[in-house]
């Protein structure tokens, strides 16, 4: 009996190690920024997704960090790149609960999966500052192909100097593709996301 | 509440209710002690459960875990990702285990490096992004060392319950459990989806625990904790790495230690002339006692919610 104790004990002991070790673990870190691209200016850019609620109306909510780069090149479309991070611990649906609960298991995963990724593979021109860019978008550890239509709607100086260029962004996904499928009688599958895109080169 | 999220969450109680509420009795009702077996309904043996269905409960509870999975997730994407989308894998490897254990009783230092080596693959499933993206191996180890141990200790204390005793005892442990699990992950960890799985079990506990009541011959003997141990584990470390990583739970660790310590501590019904009782005045003492580090972290955990000033 007091080696069934003491092993108890010890095995107790370790899960407490563990808990005070659990808080070493960290996140992944954003993507440096491409050489000679723009780096996304998060303070100008927004990130909105709308999903349907069942017998509802459609549901706004937004992410309030991003990272990454791009340089769409109307003159050199093969160079041309998209590399996004949104960190899923950003997300705002303007309720505390249901923002614990979006970040949870039940749908992003974020303590799993921290982040939100999209990586272009081709861009295309599809019409005066019209763009199709091709690539692949990460969710809960899923990737998936998928094609996003950019307007690019502005480029001049930047305030804090260098080149500001901008774009209004628009996709959208099923979220069940991606194992973010919960509550499907509560809400719809597809999401839907607009970003208004802004980037500086310096 | 919202009529969808009510769909939702009878989901995941209304097919595991009646399941068992169909199978248990079709299968035990005529498995009445006889007048030779009543003054000592012993403990089950091998050989003294031959007769008796007890090959129901970890199929029942197995199949429970393997088909509701995906239908509370409606798709499940495989290869699965997430550790939730490895659930039903851990039902299928308690199925296997609990069937396993009625047929074949290996020797105990056998039946533990087995069980130890699928939990600790359990935890692995289950913290494998973090295990592969950001943990160093000293961190990972020290998860799945502590996983393991508890789960461990929890199986011990549970199979205890169910291995040696018949009537309503058993099952009347396993139900605290698998229920305060369930409520601990809506209030503490804030996940509904993980806390289906061990409702699914504490749904289809409840016409067991009836049923034992009424036929004291009744036990979960080899096998019937295997899956709701491993399921309710496997959802309770999702859920407190969730709630740690995210900071959005002020005591996870605590709260799953006392829940732990439920079954550990129903074990004193086991002794001494408590150990003698038998039926309900045996459920009452085991549930009370089983009850009281379980609902107080329920509790605790629900003094801390936030509950959302309108419904989403």
């Amino acid at each position: 009996m007091k080696v069934r104790a003491l092993a108890v004990v010890t095995l107790v002991a370790l899960a407490g190690i563990g808990t005070a070790l659990m808080a070493a673990a960290g996140r992944a870190p954003a993507p440096a920024p491409t050489i000679g691209a723009f780096a996304i200016d998060a303070v100008h850019t927004t990130v909105v997704f709308k999903v349907q609620r069942i017998n509802g109306a459609p549901f706004y909510g937004t992410f309030k960090k991003i990272d990454g780069s791009f340089n769409i090149d109307p003159a050199n479309l093969s160079a041309s790149i998209v590399d996004v991070t949104i960190p899923v611990e950003s997300i705002d649906s303007n309720n505390g609960g249901r923002d614990k609960h979006l970040k949870g298991a039940d749908f992003f995963s974020a303590a799993e999966f921290p982040n939100l990724a999209f990586k272009s593979k081709s861009v295309t021109k599809t019409a005066d500052k019209q763009f199709e860019i091709a690539g692949d978008l990460t969710a809960r550890g899923v990737t998936k192909p998928i094609t996003i239509k950019a307007l690019q709607t502005g480029t001049g100086p930047a305030r804090g100097g260098g080149t500001a260029a901008g774009f209004d962004v628009t996709f959208s996904f099923n979220r069940s593709d991606f194992g973010i499928n919960y509550g499907p009688q509560a809400l719809g599958d597809e999401v839907a996301v607009m970003v208004g895109l802004e980037g500086v080169k310096k | 509440m919202e009529p969808q999220l009510i769909k939702q969450l009878a989901l995941g109680i209304v097919p595991p209710l009646l399941v068992a509420l169909v199978l248990f009795p079709a299968f035990w009702w005529r498995r009445r002690a006889t007048r030779q077996e009543l003054p000592a309904l012993t403990p089950p043996t091998l050989d003294n459960t031959r007769a008796d269905p007890t090959w129901l409960a970890p199929l029942v509870f197995g199949l429970i875990g393997v088909v509701m999975s995906p239908i509370i997730a409606s798709k499940l994407p495989f290869p699965p990702t997430g550790g939730a989308d490895w659930l039903a894998f851990v039902a299928l490897a308690g199925l296997v285990m609990g069937l396993t254990a009625k047929a074949i009783r290996f020797p105990i230092v056998v039946r533990w490096l087995v069980r130890l080596a699928v939990i600790a693959a359990v935890g692995y499933v289950s913290l494998r992004a973090p295990i592969h993206g950001r943990w160093s191996p000293q961190t990972s180890a020290l998860w799945l060392a502590g996983f393991t141990a508890i789960t461990g200790v929890v199986f011990w204390a549970a199979e205890r319950h169910t291995d040696r005793t018949r009537g309503p005892a058993g099952p009347i442990v396993l139900l605290v459990l698998c229920f305060a699990a369930n409520q601990l992950l809506i209030l503490g960890y804030h996940s509904l989806k993980l806390a289906q799985y061990p409702g699914f079990f504490a749904a289809a506990l409840g016409p067991v625990l009836i049923l034992a009541l009424i036929r004291p011959r009744f036990t979960l003997a080899f096998g019937g904790v295997h899956v709701p141990v491993l399921m309710t584990a496997a959802a309770l470390l999702q859920g407190t790495f969730a709630a740690v990583v995210n900071d959005d739970a002020p005591f996870p660790f605590v709260w799953v230690l006392m829940l732990a310590a439920s079954p550990i501590l129903a074990l004193v019904g086991s002794v001494g002339p408590l150990g003698r009782l038998t039926g309900w005045k045996a459920a009452a003492v085991r549930g009370g006692l089983a009850a009281l580090p379980a609902f107080a972290a329920v509790g605790w955990a629900a003094s801390t919610y936030e509950f959302p000033t309108n419904d989403y």
